[in-house]
């Protein structure tokens, strides 16, 4: 699962995901990508839940690119605490995604597996998602 | 390459994002035109269903379009940039490049794969590889190609469609080098698919790097 190897804080502060994404709003790599429509922290397990999806649909061909890192940690305080004594411990891991960004892209398969594989993935996603192709891509 | 869209651009005096989010819900889309003739930039508006058709095309890089200013002096342009929502795909600015008879302009063109339905190499299990987008290339005016065309039905796994392979207008000068490669037929490669640990989640394993932090918190 994706996380960061090292980070500056181990537990930074949760800030505000609203707006638009500042950057990734492009198809840059392959063909098709899953655009995020919505703002939400994306978990680890639900990228590579995502990955595997993908991957299952498109069997042996194409590419496929992860166009977003799990480098939040999430903190939770461990069940029946009372509050105060500091903030929780690092659980798990999130990207934090908002709505234009592209998340996944593939290439090298037909837009009817792209279309199947988003399908399948957007079923892991936390938030709406839509296929959008490369500007410019012409012919086929 | 010799298709040629006109259209006609309205004064634009006032600037600024306030005004042109008032103009683009009347139908107006903001711009501006800039080049040789035109030193300090030329602001405009065009309507949203002129620019439409070209916008949408997806060659909008390479399209050569016949403007004609508020002053009523007619250009040939190339649409340097196009700003879009990333959401709704409305269009929100353009960038317009007057061009100069006989002097090269420098363009991103466009590579349009065919016959990938027909391919040889991935009939027989090959994946299909694209390294370049678009090429750049300077080239004069009237012989910017709409895009550059390449039929990969007869191309086997391993085989390759390089810059050098692809015919190109006689005044282009590529910025690519000659043996850069544009398309491959790679073998397919089996992914080994990771099971999703359970153990991987854990955060203990990353290394804090802002000092004192980590140890303060290392003791708590």
């Amino acid at each position: 699962m994706l996380m960061p190897k090292r980070v500056k804080y181990r537990k930074p502060f949760r800030r505000p995901l609203s707006g638009m994404a500042k950057g990734g709003k492009t198809v840059s790599f392959g063909e098709y990508g899953l655009q995020a429509l919505e703002c939400a922290w994306i978990t680890a397990r639900q990228i590579e839940a995502a990955r595997v999806a993908i991957s299952r649909k498109m069997k042996k061909g194409g590419k496929t690119w992860i166009r977003i890192f799990p480098d939040h940690p999430f903190t939770k305080k461990p069940l029946e605490t009372r509050m105060g004594k500091g903030k929780g411990s690092p659980e798990f891991w999130v990207a934090p995604v908002r709505r234009g960004r592209i998340m996944f892209e593939i290439a090298g398969v037909p837009r009817e597996v792209a279309e199947k594989a988003f399908l399948t993935a957007s079923h892991k996603l936390p938030i709406k998602v839509r296929l959008v192709t490369r500007d410019g891509m012409g012919g086929e | 390459m010799d298709k040629s869209t006109r259209i006609k651009l309205e004064t634009r005096e006032i600037t600024g994002k306030q005004h042109c989010k008032k103009v683009r819900k009347e139908g107006k889309i903001p711009g501006v035109l800039y080049g040789p003739g035109y030193p300090g930039s030329l602001p405009f508006y065009v309507t949203a269903q002129s620019i439409a058709p070209i916008a949408r095309s997806g060659r909008w890089e390479t399209a050569r379009i016949d403007i004609e200013t508020p002053g009523g002096k007619k250009e040939l342009c190339l649409m340097r940039d196009l700003q879009k929502d990333p959401l709704t795909g409305n269009i929100l600015h353009l960038d317009l490049l007057q061009l100069k008879k006989g002097h090269k302009v420098s363009v991103n063109v466009p590579v349009e794969i065919t016959g990938r339905e027909k391919c040889v190499g991935i009939k027989h299990g090959g994946v299909f590889e694209q390294l370049i987008h678009e090429v750049e290339m300077e080239v004069l005016p009237r012989e910017i190609p709409d895009s550059i065309v390449i039929d990969i039905s007869s191309l086997a796994v391993e085989g390759t469609v390089r810059i050098a392979d692809v015919d190109l207008p006689e005044s282009a000068v590529i910025t690519f080098a000659p043996e850069e490669v544009i398309v491959a037929i790679a073998h397919a490669r089996v992914e080994a698919e990771a099971p999703v640990g359970e153990g991987e989640e854990g955060t203990t394993e990353v290394e804090v790097v802002a000092k004192g932090k980590a140890k303060g918190e290392e003791e708590e």
